[in-house]
Order: C-alpha cells, then sequence, then structure tokens
C-alpha cells in the first residue's frame, strides 16, 4: 500500500512516497497538514522520499515534517541561505526571520505575529544570496496537545494564518533570547557582522556549501540592517514591536 | 617549531570586518583574536590566493601592523598563534 504526497516547498517540487498500512489515512490527514504547499499543477517532482507509515498515524505525521523539511534543503544544498528560523511577511515584500535554538521560541513566537502577519515558516528560512528573497516554507505547525506528549500537525489554513502578499526579502533578522526572568520590555541589542556570523553559523545548514558563504552571509545581514538580539519574556510582548516595523 | 617554517589557510572562506578576520573550516567558524586576524591579513586573507608564507617574515610584518610586541618577542608569541591556528584547522604548516 503507498500513496504520493506532492509537495513543493522552499522552491523545490517534491514528493513523499507513503508506505505501509496506514498509507491512506496519513495521505488524507497530510494533505489538510501541508495545504499550503500541495502541488496540484501536474509539473514533475525534482526530488522523491518516503515514509513508512506502519508506526502509526500519529507518528508518521510526526516523521512527516522533518522528512519534507531535509529532503528540501538536501535539494537547496549550494544554493540557498537555509537558516533554523522562523519568518513572517511583516508588510508587502518585507519580511522578518527570527533565529532560535530548537526549543528557543520560534514556532510559539510564529503563532503569535502569522495571526497578523503572512506566514513564511515556524523552521526554516530559505533565502536566496542573490536578491535575499525567501523560499516559503509553509509548513504544519506542530502542537502539543493537552495530556498527551504527542504534538498534533495543524495547517496554518487551520490556524487562520494570512499567506504573504508578495514574495518577500529578508528586511530584518533577529536572535531570539526569552527568558521567564526577564522583567522588562522587549529589549534590541545590536550584533556586529562578525559575532553576527558566528552566532548563526551553528543554525544554517551546509554553509561551506555556499559559493563565499561568509560574504553571502555577510552581506545578507548588512543589507537587512544587521542581526539584533531581542530579549522579552512573552511572544506576546513582541507584536508591538512587529507592528512598528511594518509600518516603517 | 623550528626556522624555515612556513604556512598557509586552510580554510575555504574568509572575511575581514575592522581588523578582525572570520574563518570557516568545514562548517565551523572561527573568530580570530587581534593576533591570529594580523597573522592571517599579513600572509592574505582570501584563502584561495594560498600560497605559502615564511613565518620568518611576519614579526615584522604583524609589527607593522599592531606596534611592537610587548614583553615576549614577537616571534614566539606568532608561533604560538599558528600553533593554536594549525590545531583549530585554520592552518596548515610545513617545515
Amino acid at each position: 500500500m503507498s500513496r504520493v504526497l506532492s509537495l513543493t516547498t522552499m522552491g523545490v517540487p517534491l514528493d513523499v512516497e507513503l508506505l505501509g498500512d496506514n498509507a491512506e489515512e496519513v495521505y488524507e490527514l497530510a494533505i489538510g497538514a501541508w495545504s499550503r504547499c500541495l502541488r496540484d499543477d501536474g509539473t514533475a517532482a525534482e526530488v522523491t522520499s518516503s515514509l513508512d507509515t506502519s508506526p502509526g498515524v500519529r507518528q508518521a505525521l510526526h516523521d512527516l515534517s522533518p522528512v519534507v523539511t531535509v529532503t528540501a534543503i538536501d535539494a537547496r544544498i549550494g544554493r540557498l541561505l537555509m537558516i533554523h528560523a522562523g519568518a513572517v511577511e511583516v508588510s508587502a515584500g518585507r519580511a522578518l526571520a527570527f533565529v532560535a535554538h530548537s526549543g528557543g521560541g520560534k514556532t510559539t513566537l510564529t503563532r503569535e505575529l502569522a495571526r497578523s502577519f503572512g506566514y513564511l515558516s515556524d523552521e526554516t528560512v530559505a533565502i536566496n544570496p542573490n536578491d535575499l528573497t525567501i523560499e516559503p516554507h509553509p509548513k504544519p505547525l506542530s502542537i502539543l496537545e493537552d495530556g498527551d506528549g504527542f504534538k498534533r500537525q495543524v495547517s496554518p489554513d487551520a490556524l487562520g494564518f494570512p499567506s504573504p502578499v508578495d514574495r518577500p526579502r529578508l528586511a530584518r533578522i533577529v536572535v531570539l533570547e526569552r527568558s521567564d526572568e526577564w522583567q522588562r520590555g522587549p529589549e534590541l541589542l545590536p550584533v556586529g557582522t562578525l559575532e553576527a556570523i558566528t552566532m548563526l553559523a551553528p543554525q544554517i545548514s551546509a554553509l561551506s556549501a555556499l559559493p563565499q558563504p561568509l560574504a553571502a552571509l555577510a552581506d545578507a545581514l548588512e543589507s537587512s540592517g544587521g542581526l539584533q538580539r531581542v530579549k522579552y519574556r512573552e511572544a506576546s510582548d513582541l507584536t508591538p514591536l512587529v507592528e512598528g516595523w511594518a509600518a516603517t | 617549531m623550528g626556522r624555515n617554517m612556513r604556512f598557509r589557510l586552510t580554510v575555504t572562506d574568509a572575511i575581514e570586518r575592522d581588523g578582525a578576520v572570520l574563518v570557516l573550516a568545514g562548517d565551523t567558524v572561527h573568530l580570530l583574536g587581534p593576533l591570529a586576524s594580523a597573522i592571517v591579513a599579513a600572509h592574505g586573507v582570501v584563502p584561495s590566493e594560498g600560497g605559502w608564507s615564511e613565518v620568518d617574515q611576519l614579526p615584522s610584518r604583524v609589527e607593522e601592523m599592531l606596534g611592537e610586541a610587548p614583553g615576549s618577542n614577537a616571534r614566539d608569541l606568532i608561533l604560538a598563534v599558528i600553533e593554536e591556528l594549525e590545531a583549530a584547522g585554520v592552518v596548515e604548516v610545513a617545515t
């Protein structure tokens, strides 16, 4: 038993062959969760991958996200600057990317900001180093169900997130530093280019595969106003800040 | 480390900003301290132009950039930094 899930994300048309007894059920749920990435225009896949659904429907849906993300990243190694970050379109053609390690608040902030701003991704921001345009990766968000321990894969459409209006360019990039102990409003701290690259490098896939990678990353940072660290307590604290950026 | 020692960059990329040098070795970036930055700058920051540099030529070139070496012999300081850079995979050393 198998079904083929056809998607486009980060500009990569890809197919995932769903294998095993749960393939049909996983497929039906996946086309809902991945609604923003469905490819139904008849174009051929550039790359293919597969996923065994035998461990169970929820496990397979959970595993599908990294399979798609890694497949797309691998297809663009050496061509795109791919940062482990969330991103939203703050105004037509302008995107904000926010970097954090796993568990550092990207998805929570994405859920907050994407209610008002165009959803680009909560996981990977794929940037064309030539013009800083972003190839969206509008994957489902992983939302923890109460008392369950499993994360449900929820489509941005189901969450009512607006789509980007335009193909945005990177306009600002921040590193998230969330803390329950932070008592003040959000605080922004500029970071010099070389220090910024040092901070971001561990969050970038296959940096060395890009042509002149350090120059490309320095150019992306300096063209978007430089990296800033943002200290904050709650994701909702950042909404007025981002609204201010959108208005300028 | 003896006389007639040579070194060259083994990194895949490097950039300089305001006298500081950042290099990429594999997928690891190294932000070099002032003396290491001056050594790499004296050698030539661009890895693709990487021939070998004579270590004995460095002390005078580095002191032109940073001023006279404090206390210890400039060559000893430079040799210590080159040893660290070699351990980090930033340079290759030959004698």
